[in-house]
């Protein structure tokens, strides 16, 4: 439930780094400098992660506190059910790439926008056709409910890492090759 | 050699979009150390050619050269010197001036220091200091357009490229930037691309201005003559009646 709603929040924001600069007009400036839109695409990128990751450490805080405060004894578990939330937040991050990528190769920040609120939709429905992890977009999630490791485990994982890593490629190069 | 090359030059380029033809094959030359306006009605294919110069937009046919060398084969080091404007400025309404500018400051490839004070000298040229810690959101249109062309020229461009830089502004501001152009043309040999759908102040100041009609130059006009606007309807007018012959004949 809660790595829906990440799916959704990271999701937009993504959508609307790159989006913006299309629905705002401010994309044309972009062109003809010394400073590529390679660049720019690569940096948006790296600031996204670098905000996914300190959002995920402020929830798993929160989180962590929230639970101290409702006075759940700190037990050998806290640790391993706070990394894992860290884990799923941390990747449903990763995943959002998707909404940057849907906006760019749209020229649309509504476009990306509504890959975002798709995102967890599908995800839903993998869950209830019982896909479950091999649904990169449902992964984090079944992985945050349930204790999961092994094999399966490190395939599935990997099958969201290459999907992340190819949809952030795919969003530098369309910048690279834009052309309006 | 690029260093002997015109600023900007365009052979039968042209552009095609599925809707239709936005520019007809075009020859235009900017000689360094020249303004040259480019001045047609609204929708005649100024700012499709000013994009072409900008390798926003690649040209259906033709060339298109910056300094000599082919923008379909630019290096981003190449585009380092070309300050340019068209159709939105670069300014993101939650910065404040100062963010916007510097951020200019560094697409155009200046360092750190030198972005700073470049940003604060253009902001001091263009008169913006007063809302230097103001979100570019709560400017008014007409300090807008001038933060646009401030982050234009932010990296002291030899060659620019501006489409309609004036429209929004008010006689004042037209006279400001008019002068800022002249001044780098007079004093360094920059050249300056600037489109109009007007003769206005700035189109004026041309040492050269092209006419441009329905996506094709229809002509020249001597820019130190008298009645300038008569003879840019004249012109226009011409070329209107011999399309409509050309429909129905
Ligand atoms: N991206 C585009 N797709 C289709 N048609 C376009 C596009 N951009 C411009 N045009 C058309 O090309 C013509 C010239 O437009 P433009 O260059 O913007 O004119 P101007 O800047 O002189 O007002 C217009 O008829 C316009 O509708
Ligand atoms: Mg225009």
């Amino acid at each position: 439930m809660s790595t829906a709603a990440g799916l959704l929040a990271f999701g937009i924001v993504h959508a609307w780094s790159f989006g913006r600069e299309f629905s705002e007009g401010t994309i044309t400036g972009l062109f003809a400098l010394p400073t590529t839109r390679t660049m720019v695409a690569g940096a948006k990128l790296l600031v996204l992660c670098l905000w996914v990751f300190a959002s995920t450490m402020v929830l798993t805080g929160v989180a962590v506190l929230l639970g101290a405060v409702l006075g759940y004894e700190p037990t050998a578990d806290t640790f391993s059910l706070a990394a894992r939330l860290a884990g799923s937040t941390f990747l449903t991050g990763a995943l959002a790439v998707v909404g940057g990528l849907v906006a760019s190769i749209c020229r649309s920040m509504l476009a990306g926008i509504g890959s975002a609120i798709v995102m967890p939709v599908l995800a839903q429905v993998a869950v209830l056709l019982g896909l479950g992890g091999w649904f990169p977009f449902a992964a984090p999630g079944v992985w945050a409910a349930t204790v999961t490791g092994g094999g399966v485990f490190g395939i599935q994982l990997a099958a969201l890492l290459v999907m992340t890593a190819g949809a952030a490629s795919a969003t530098v190069y369309s910048w690279h090759r834009l052309r309006l | 050699m690029p260093g002997e090359a015109a600023a900007v030059e365009l052979v039968a380029a042209s552009k095609k979009y599925r809707e239709g033809a936005a520019l007809q094959p075009t020859n235009l030359v900017v000689q360094r150390g020249q303004v040259h306006a480019l001045v047609g009605l609204n929708g005649t294919g100024k700012t499709t050619l000013l994009r072409l110069v900008l390798g926003i937009t690649a040209p259906t046919a033709g060339r298109v050269l910056v300094r000599g060398v082919d923008v379909a084969r630019m290096k981003p080091a190449g585009w380092a010197g070309v300050g340019h404007l068209i159709d939105t400025p670069l300014v993101y309404p939650e910065l404040t001036v100062q963010a916007n500018l510097q951020i200019a400051g560094r697409l155009s490839g200046l360092g750190l220091g030198s972005g700073r004070a470049a940003a604060r000298r253009l902001a001091e040229e263009l008169l913006l200091t007063k809302w230097w810690t103001r979100r570019a959101r709560t400017l008014s249109l007409g300090n807008r357009q001038r933060l646009g062309i401030a982050a234009a020229l932010v990296a002291d461009p030899d060659v620019m490229v501006l489409d309609e830089p004036t429209n929004a502004l008010d006689p004042a501001g037209t006279v400001l930037v008019r002068r800022m152009l002249l001044e780098r043309v007079r004093e360094t040999g920059a050249s300056v691309l600037v489109s109009s759908h007007h003769l206005d102040e700035v189109a004026r100041i041309a040492d050269q201005i092209t006419v441009i009609n329905s996506g094709r130059i229809i002509g020249t006009l001597a820019p130190d003559g008298i009645d300038l606007e008569r003879r840019f309807f004249n012109l226009v007018n011409a070329d209107v009646e011999a399309n409509q012959r050309q429909a129905n004949p």
